[in-house]
């Protein structure tokens, strides 16, 4: 019979805690059969927040390490990020659809901060339609941010 | 989804119209469960960010990183109400000019989601009522 075996690291003195979901079912973990690493799970290079936002609703559907989303005014939206990135050279990207209409293909771009200064706390993106250039309000906006 | 959303202005831009802030429910969660650090923390990052912008050296910034890091290791400040919640999200994520300094006028104010108009068609002419 394969064993299951947990180690410490002597040369640490936290604790680790493995915590049970709220279930009332039995669930089971399967390992695989090869060597995996979760050293760098939530390091460099990897999606560090998101949302999905609908700016005709003024709402936030959901979202991961954000705190607010403010809706500056029609097209221009600031996601202020739950924690802040240690250096703005982190990467965003920032999707815009769901409008029925032929004229609303979104044009979408971002700057950083306010006043044209880049900040690690916060992101404002600003969304035009292709055809005059206005700015316009989407039924999605999803940003991402990767570092 | 919460209950309460935050319509302010800014007086530094007097042409721009009221904007809306809304609190993420994920966060909401959060500051209720008590796993918020002071706000200090986030105080203290965003003064040194604005220093080196002040300065010119903003290109090349990186928060210190025990500042940094205080975001998660620092004691954290307990339980919050909702309504607690949303003063510590002003104070976190509004520009401190807009709520920190007394004008002849409220800057900001803390609403009740059913009251921000559904209508957008005149959204950049949202004033802050009185």
């Amino acid at each position: 019979m394969a064993t299951i075996k947990l180690q410490g690291n002597a040369s640490g003195s936290g604790s680790v805690t493995l915590t049970a979901p709220n279930t009332n079912s039995a669930r089971t973990i399967t390992l695989p059969d090869q060597d995996v690493d979760f050293g760098n799970l939530g390091g460099a290079g990897s999606v560090k927040a998101w949302v999905n936002y609908s700016h005709t609703s003024n709402a936030i559907r959901d979202s991961n390490q954000v705190s607010s989303v403010t809706d500056t005014t029609t097209g221009i939206f600031t996601v202020n990020w739950t924690s802040a990135f240690s250096n703005t050279y982190y990467i965003t990207s920032v999707m815009a659809g769901g409008n029925n209409s032929s004229t609303n293909v979104p044009a979408v771009g971002y700057s950083f901060g306010g006043g044209g200064a880049a900040t690690t706390t916060l992101l404002r993106s600003f969304n035009a339609e292709d055809v005059d250039g206005g700015f316009v309000d989407y039924v999605n906006q999803d940003v991402i941010a990767v570092h | 989804m919460s209950n309460y959303r935050v319509i302010f202005e800014d007086p530094e831009q007097p042409e721009q119209p009221a904007m809306v802030l809304v609190p993420s429910d994920n966060w909401l969660e959060e500051a209720k469960a008590g796993l918020l650090p002071p706000i200090s923390v986030y105080w203290a990052l965003q003064d040194d960010e604005q220093q080196a912008i002040a300065e010119g050296r903003h290109d090349t910034f990186k928060h210190d990183p025990e500042k940094h890091a205080a975001q998660w290791t620092a004691p954290r400040i307990g339980p919050l109400t909702e309504e607690e919640a949303m003063e510590y999200l002003i104070m976190k994520d509004i520009p401190r000019h807009i709520w920190s300094v007394e004008y002849n006028r409220p800057m900001f104010k803390i609403v009740k989601t059913a009251d921000v108009p559904s209508d957008r068609q005149f959204r950049n002419a949202w004033r802050l009522a009185a």
